[in-house]
């Protein structure tokens, strides 16, 4: 696997005419039109993009900084790490036709609420408990024990993204906690594959460091 | 007397989130083209006011009351036959004395909570047959809409007031309204002042000036993930680094600016009094933090250095010395070599020289009782 840090230079951007560096970077990593995204990335700001992929980025435009090393973490069981994380924390349950839907927690949390009538909390306050629940139920498929102490849901973002000329949303939350490595082999797993839906979004992209 | 008294103030937080947007996220701003942390002044102010600090030193007698519930409490206070402060704990409380009719009491109640700011539209749920939901509509009419900051002499004056309106049975008049706001000596209100929508004059221009507190240095970028990969790829030899500057950890710079004449003036001159919250302003200002996310970080911390400086020159921060961020390692040392060199050269350059105090607990040098004597003095 290889792990790429890629900024774009928005003057060549321009000049060779493409505008969404989503977009642009899609072109980074698909040979044809039909390939399947094979590669998760997190935008770190509107022109720096981390990314984890199988082949490494190609850029023929030259609008592109790449730098890229491969991935191949070493880890064992007992090593602490630093996670970062921006996903699209579902939950999946039948909605009112009976199909079954992905409800966002916080957004699922607040109508709760709502329903029953009770006070309900700032989002930001929402984010950072259901999140917290939302990470518990899932680290153990990742290999991974995080310490509930140290867990900061740091934001809450309705991101709107184009993908094939048509507009999606997608609610993301940004969280970061140190956690403890229990089953390697599904910690590497997670950090090549991705966690969560939403990937060709910029979500589910695990970033780690030993802490 | 020096017209004004400076603070800059350095305190390093671990790991914590003190202040976050309406996302959630630390708030930050760019100086000197980098990312800093920033707590904001708003918030270091309620968390001031808000301290035992203050409490201790200004006690209930010169500390406001922020509330929007004048009016109801008098209501209850009219209806139930109790004085103002018993309703003020307790809006059902029952008591002995005189009780006025509901819609007499509504009308005094409106006119003198009205002086402290517009009231909510009158209730109009006086045709909901259910009796609970029309007092509970009908309490809700007689709240302030913005939260009005009220002097302890100001809550007596509307009790005296109160009182007045329960023996005569009417409602107060201009002059007795305008008698209720008037000497205010309440210590948060002079410093940090307030604005009456309804009745502008009796504003106060706040004598105490807070800024933004900002990291000395810059937010880590998270693209050390880039760098950290190395690491991964190795067998795990020892933590590398801690990562803990994703919460928000930092070593911040503190600027407040005290007009002392303003602050006399608010206190209607009593120069003790201006004293004692100029002292628990500066033992507030170093001692506490703001609550933010406490109960996931206790980031809880004194400041390390604090400098005061007293003079008549047109304030300004020093916010210029940290143009730069601070890179090296040893960061709270060297922030404070760079105020301390910056404030030498500002002084050089504009011929001034303020007198001035300072602590240092890195190298403990100093002590805070010194620089809350020099400051007050």
């Amino acid at each position: 696997m290889y792990f790429s840090q890629l900024i774009l230079d928005p003057r060549k951007a321009v000049i060779d005419g493409f505008y969404d560096a989503h977009q642009a970077l899609w072109g980074l990593f698909s040979d044809s039109p039909e390939r399947k995204r094979d590669f998760l990335y997190r935008e770190m700001d509107p022109v720096t993009f981390l990314t984890v992929s199988a082949r490494p980025p190609e850029d023929a435009t030259g609008a592109w900084r790449v730098r890229s090393k491969p991935y191949a973490p070493r880890l064992s069981k007992g090593d602490r790490l630093y996670v970062s994380l921006r996903v699209n924390a579902v939950v999946k349950r039948k909605g009112a036709d009976g199909r079954q839907d992905r409800f966002d927690v916080v957004q699922d949390a607040r109508m709760r609420l709502l329903a029953a009538k009770e006070p309900v909390p700032p989002r930001a306050e929402l984010a950072q408990s259901e999140g917290l629940k939302w990470l518990e139920k899932h680290q153990e498929s990742w290999g991974l024990v995080f310490d509930p102490k140290g867990v900061n849901v740091t934001s809450y973002v309705q991101h709107r993204l184009w993908r094939y000329g048509s507009k999606a949303k997608v609610s993301a939350l940004d969280m970061a906690g140190f956690a403890r490595v229990t089953a390697p082999e599904a910690v590497l797993r997670a950090l090549t594959l991705g966690v969560g839906p939403a990937k060709g979004f910029g979500c589910g992209l695990m970033l780690a460091r030993r802490a | 007397m020096s017209r004004f008294v400076q603070l800059h103030i350095l305190t390093s937080y671990a790991a914590s989130n003190l202040n976050r947007d309406d996302l959630g996220a630390p708030k930050s701003m760019m100086l000197g083209n980098a990312a800093r942390l920033r707590v904001s002044s708003q918030s270091l102010k309620r968390a001031w006011r808000t301290s035992d600090v203050f409490q201790a030193a200004l006690g209930g007698a010169h500390l406001g009351t922020r509330t929007k519930e004048l009016g109801r409490k008098v209501f209850a206070a009219l209806v139930n036959g109790v004085p103002l402060a018993a309703a003020w704990k307790d809006e059902s409380a029952a008591g002995t004395l005189n009780a006025l009719k509901e819609t007499k009491a509504v009308e005094i109640a409106r006119a003198v909570a009205g002086v402290f700011g517009k009231l909510k539209s009158e209730s109009k749920a006086d045709k909901d047959p259910d009796p609970a939901k029309k007092r509970v509509a009908l309490l809700e009419s007689l709240e302030i809409e913005q939260l009005a900051h009220l002097s302890p002499e100001e809550l007596e004056e509307a009790a005296r007031l109160t009182e007045a309106c329960r023996a005569s049975g009417a409602v107060p008049e201009k002059d007795a309204l305008d008698l209720l706001r008037h000497r205010v000596k309440a210590a948060d209100i002079a410093m940090f002042g307030r604005m009456l929508a309804a009745s502008a004059r009796f504003n106060v221009e706040a004598a105490v000036q807070v800024a933004h507190a900002l990291t000395v240095h810059k937010a880590v970028a998270e693209d050390d993930f880039f760098t950290a990969v190395d690491d991964l790829n190795k067998d795990d030899q020892g933590a590398g680094h801690m990562g803990v500057l994703e919460f928000g950890a930092g070593v911040f710079y503190l600027y407040v600016c005290v007009d002392r004449s303003l602050l006399a003036e608010n206190l209607c001159n009593d120069a003790a009094l201006a004293a004692k919250a100029l002292e628990a302003l500066v033992r507030a200002a170093c001692t506490v933090a703001p609550s933010g996310k406490q109960s996931s970080f206790a980031s809880r911390a004194y400041a390390f250095y604090a400098l005061a400086e007293k003079g008549d020159a047109q304030p300004r921060g020093l916010s210029l010395a940290f143009l730069n961020p601070v890179e090296e390692e040893d960061m709270g040392l060297e922030a404070i070599k760079k105020l301390e060199s910056t404030r030498e050269s500002m002084e050089r350059v504009y011929g001034q020289t303020a007198q001035s105090e300072c602590f240092n607990a890195l190298e403990g040098k100093g002590t805070l009782d010194a620089l809350v004597r020099f400051a007050a003095e």
